[in-house]
């Protein structure tokens, strides 16, 4: 049985390194030379989807799913948000516009967040680089755009860090965690 | 209401018996004097940048306005489970790089985590009925992993500590060591103050999916865990 999780951001995020970072089998990467304003960020970009994979059990396979960054590409976010059940959204630190990038992938995956059994987590990346916002104004911005989700601080080149924000998106799957009302 | 009940065989007290019959040890209290959160408030209440400093285990400053705090050397660990008798706290002229800085809440949810095993934060009852307002930074902060579940939990809907705990099958000491630490990071809202037992509490709720070990989730969570 295979299930989805997808991970979503800005070029450069950390979407690819996290992946890899947690992925038991090596990520297939669909990469391509940058040509554009990418290419003073980094010489590679992904260009379609990057995949990586979390062997449960024998019965259990979970895909790890990596969107392409680039506006472009954005129609195949949606393509890749089908099945899914949790998305982790990496947020550039040191991108002019992090709050805007922001509300634009709440606002892109908004189904995914809002269907029953689907969850989000932010992760907050390059906060080594740039401090500014905290993490206290991503909460509020979340809060304004209807949502509760788990915001932290992610280094994506660090499996713990990575493993935490999936660990929390596991957790807000969880029906336990959704506890009925008593009659 | 909380019962000290006497064993009529022996006459022996046997501890408390909440209506729900479980039996349940007194929570032990720490108070915010006896981790870094007396220093801490020492300096809020002055309102001006200081210097904390423990011997043998580092020093941190803070500025209390601008809600961050340096480390300076030391281990965080130690630091945090220092008395405020045995700092010295000493003002200083100048902070800083505020680019540098980190929250506050997250000194404070050092301290309030250092707190003896099973023991709870001064003004925390296991029984308080209390709300998530915001998940803590967990990548940069002490915790067990259990804790997530919880935060999910009180993020959704208020609960109490006690009910979460057994309804999540977490160990006793790890949900007070949460409630500590996010009452005093500021994680958590008391949504109504229980200092005994206020009633019986539903024990099927907390009793229902016992054997969840094999389930989807507890299988993934578990799997993520062994990273």
């Amino acid at each position: 049985m295979l299930h989805k999780i997808l991970f979503a951001g800005p070029v450069g995020a950390g979407k690819t390194t996290a992946i890899a970072s947690v992925s038991d089998s090596e990520v297939v990467q669909t990469d391509a030379r940058a040509s554009d304003e990418v290419s003073r960020r980094k010489q590679q970009t992904t260009v379609a989807m990057d995949y990586g994979t979390l062997r449960v059990d024998t019965e259990l396979n979970i895909q790890l799913v990596g969107t392409p960054g680039q506006d472009r590409f954005d129609f195949m976010w949606e393509i890749l948000a089908k099945g899914a059940i949790g998305v982790v959204i990496l947020i550039d630190n040191a991108r002019p516009d992090p709050m805007d990038d922001l509300e634009s992938y709440l606002a892109t995956f908004r189904n995914l967040l809002d269907q029953e059994g689907g969850a989000g987590v932010v992760g907050v990346t390059r906060m080594d680089i740039s401090r500014s916002p905290a993490l206290s104004i991503y909460r509020e911005r979340i809060h304004r755009c209807g949502y509760a989700l788990p915001v932290f601080e992610v280094d994506a080149r660090s499996r713990k860090d990575v493993k935490t924000a999936l660990l929390a998106l596991t957790s807000e799957l969880n029906p336990k965690a959704h506890r009925r009302r008593t009659a | 209401m909380m019962h000290d009940h006497e064993d009529n065989r022996t006459g022996r007290r046997t501890g408390l018996t909440g209506q729900t019959g479980e039996r349940m040890a007194a929570p032990v209290y720490f108070t915010h004097d006896e981790c870094l959160l007396g220093a801490i408030d020492a300096v809020r209440d002055a309102s001006e940048p200081a210097g904390i400093e423990v011997a043998d285990a580092g020093r941190v400053v803070i500025d209390p306005a601008a809600g961050l705090f340096w480390p300076e050397n030391g281990s965080l660990d130690r630091l945090a489970a220092t008395p405020e008798d045995r700092t010295r706290i000493e003002p200083v002229p100048r902070t800083p790089d505020a680019g540098e800085g980190r929250p506050l809440e997250e000194l404070c949810w050092y301290a309030g985590y250092s707190g003896p095993d099973g023991a709870l934060l001064e003004r925390c009852h296991p029984y308080d009925v209390v709300r998530l307002v915001s998940w803590p930074n967990f990548p940069r902060l002490p915790h067990a992993e259990q804790m997530l579940t919880l935060c999910s939990l009180l993020a959704r809907r208020p609960t109490s500590i006690s009910f979460a705990y057994r309804m999540l099958r977490m160990s006793r000491a790890d949900a007070f060591r949460f409630y500590s630490a996010a009452r005093a990071g500021g994680h958590v809202e008391v949504v109504s103050s229980q200092p005994t037992q206020p009633g019986v509490e539903s024990a099927d709720e907390a009793r229902e999916d016992r054997d969840d070990a094999g389930s989807f989730w507890a299988r993934l969570f578990n799997r993520i865990s062994g990273l």
